[in-house]
């Protein structure tokens, strides 16, 4: 085997690794709307939706928000990042709201790929799901 | 008991009439509350003539902690389960359109869990901004009225007691409410009008305390990090002196204060902040209430008492265990005009005391479960009033009103579970 070929395979092992590497550290969630649904939605625009202070996207349309179950990494990395709460703030803040009538939490449909399926038939819903899950039935306003 | 049923039955009428006219998506949640404690003082400093306060309180032998006067909840030295426990049950039928129909029943340990309607409104949402509430609601005066049943909403197993004392908890009325944000901060603003009817039990006597005209207002700004609340309440206070002294009660109170041609009137006002540091939190709330007539009249007195509570708290988030630490003070300043008999003379006298007590709440959240809270706390609560109060609870801000051990101090321990469903 010469010198070169050794750096080949090594170096495609590596990156290989690396790869695999990225793929675990580095999951990424995406904030997804129906195709047909152009509004341009910033973070804080988002976590408003989320927290039900905010009922309509930018445009004025209805704007229902869909979360996936609890339990779900997904969803605790989109409450950490997008609400900046844990999951026990977020459950004490809807506890607050739900019994003194300010407030129902979001729905909770289920998986990633029960998110999408709801969100690809509704232009009035918005979901988050694993970045490797989007495709043409969604559109994605944010990545993180 | 009869009033309760009657309610209950037009609750569920209201939640079936909703169900018949439209396709309501009815949602039940619910929240309990399993907590046990003890004092773990000695001896008693209860007034042995109590008359009044929140329940009968032993007179010798046991030190006492009112956990809750509204509910009777009372911890003595034997392990008791009842007076921090407690559990509710919400049904909210979704109209569609914003309108919605809501029943939250809820019970008390204290009060031997037997079932009271806390909420029962309607609630329509006129479009993002603009609300409204109709029927029976919480009274929005402390920043923890609103959700104070929900131990899990908060990392106490109980709100500080040292905040100003009022009558009752509840309403019967209307509440519009407007939220809206600027920038990076949400802010809403409250109002409502209503009144509430409430049996109080003083000693053999049971009396029914009306409160009509009682309106108030909350203010409330948040953002990322601070929660500001600011909120104005007043009343007209009528009691059925008939019933709680006797026919012979104008001859008691002369000019009839506290009936309905001269009812008393109560101002109360409160302001909280809470702000978040990253994993640390404090909150603290300051309340006051003063009487805007002489108050009604005790043993003959009868004067203005200026009351005053507040409370500092904080705790930081590490992982799943919060522990925090609370100091809550509560003051009422009595200057009181009666008469005062001494040896071959009655004369009117104006005498200037006032109770005090201070509390010491530390104490550990456990979030082992995604809707459980498992608590550990710790109390230590002193009566710092002038001597002339220690010991003299009546009607009082005193012992018999608190509850202590011996030389006016009580510590007590407790654990909960909260569960939210």
């Amino acid at each position: 085997m010469t010198t070169n070929k050794m750096k080949k395979v090594l170096a495609a092992g590596l990156a290989g690794i690396s790869l695999l590497a990225s793929a675990a550290a580095f999951s990424a969630t995406a904030v997804v709307v129906h195709p047909t649904n152009g509004n341009t939605l910033s973070e804080p625009e988002i976590a408003r939706i989320f927290l039900g202070k905010s009922k309509s996207f930018p445009d004025g349309s209805e704007a229902i928000p869909v979360e996936q179950t609890e339990g779900s990494a997904t969803r605790s990395a989109f409450v950490r990042t997008i609400l900046k709460k844990n999951d026990q703030q977020i459950k004490a803040y809807w506890a607050q709201l739900l019994f003194t009538g300010k407030g129902t939490p979001p729905k909770q449909v289920g998986g990633g790929a029960d998110v999408k399926k709801l969100v690809g038939q509704n232009p009035a819903l918005i979901g988050y799901i694993d970045t490797s899950e989007v495709d043409s039935t969604v559109r994605v306003v944010l990545e993180f | 008991m009869t009033k309760i049923h009657a309610k209950l039955g037009l609750l569920t009428a209201a939640m079936l009439a909703v169900g018949s006219v439209h396709a309501a998506e009815v949602r039940i949640n619910g929240f309990a509350s399993i907590a046990g404690g003890q004092t773990l003082s000695e001896g008693t400093t209860t007034s042995s003539h109590l008359t009044s306060g929140p329940t009968d309180l032993p007179t010798e032998g046991q030190a006492t902690y009112v956990a809750d006067p509204v509910t009777n909840g009372v911890y003595d030295d034997q392990w008791s389960f009842n007076p921090d426990s407690n559990y509710g049950i919400q049904i909210t039928a979704d109209l569609g359109e914003g309108l919605s129909a809501t029943g939250q029943i809820t019970g008390n340990g204290g009060e031997n869990f037997e079932a009271v309607v806390s909420w029962a409104y309607v609630s329509y949402e006129f479009n993002e901004n603009w609300t409204v509430m109709a029927g029976r609601q919480r009274l929005p005066l402390f920043y923890y009225s609103d959700f104070i049943d929900v131990g899990y909403a908060y990392h106490w197993i109980r709100p500080p007691q040292e905040l100003v004392a009022t009558d009752g908890d509840t309403f019967n009325g209307v509440k519009v409410r407007y939220s809206n944000y600027i920038g990076s901060w949400d802010w809403s603003a409250e109002a409502y009008y209503g009144n509430s009817e409430e049996d109080v039990v003083s000693g053999q006597i049971t009396a029914t305390i009306k409160s009509e005209d009682q309106h108030g207002i909350v203010l409330r700004a948040s953002n990322s990090w601070l929660i500001l609340r600011a909120t104005y309440s007043g009343a007209d206070t009528v009691v059925d002196l008939e019933q709680l002294l006797g026919a012979s009660y104008p001859s008691i109170i002369p000019d009839g204060q506290g009936s309905e041609d001269n009812p008393l009137q109560y101002t109360f006002m409160g302001l909280a902040a809470q702000m978040n540091f990253g994993n640390v939190f404090i909150v603290s709330e300051y309340t006051h209430g003063k009487p805007d007539n002489p108050s009604f009249p005790t043993n003959g007195f009868s004067g203005r008492d200026e009351a005053e509570g507040w409370y500092v708290s904080t705790g930081i988030r590490l992982g799943n265990f919060t522990p925090h630490i609370t100091y809550s003070e509560n003051t009422v300043d009595y200057v009181q005009t009666g008469p005062v008999v001494t040896p071959g003379e009655l004369s009117d006298v104006t005498a200037e005391f006032q109770s005090k007590r201070e509390a010491i709440t530390a104490g550990v959240r456990w979030d082992f479960h995604p809707s459980a809270a498992l608590k550990v706390e710790y109390t230590t609560r002193a009566d710092k009033s002038d001597d002339f109060y220690k010991g003299n609870g009546n009607f009082y801000e005193g012992a018999g009103m608190w509850g202590y051990g011996e030389n006016g101090e009580v510590d007590v321990v407790a654990v909960a579970l909260d569960v939210i469903f």
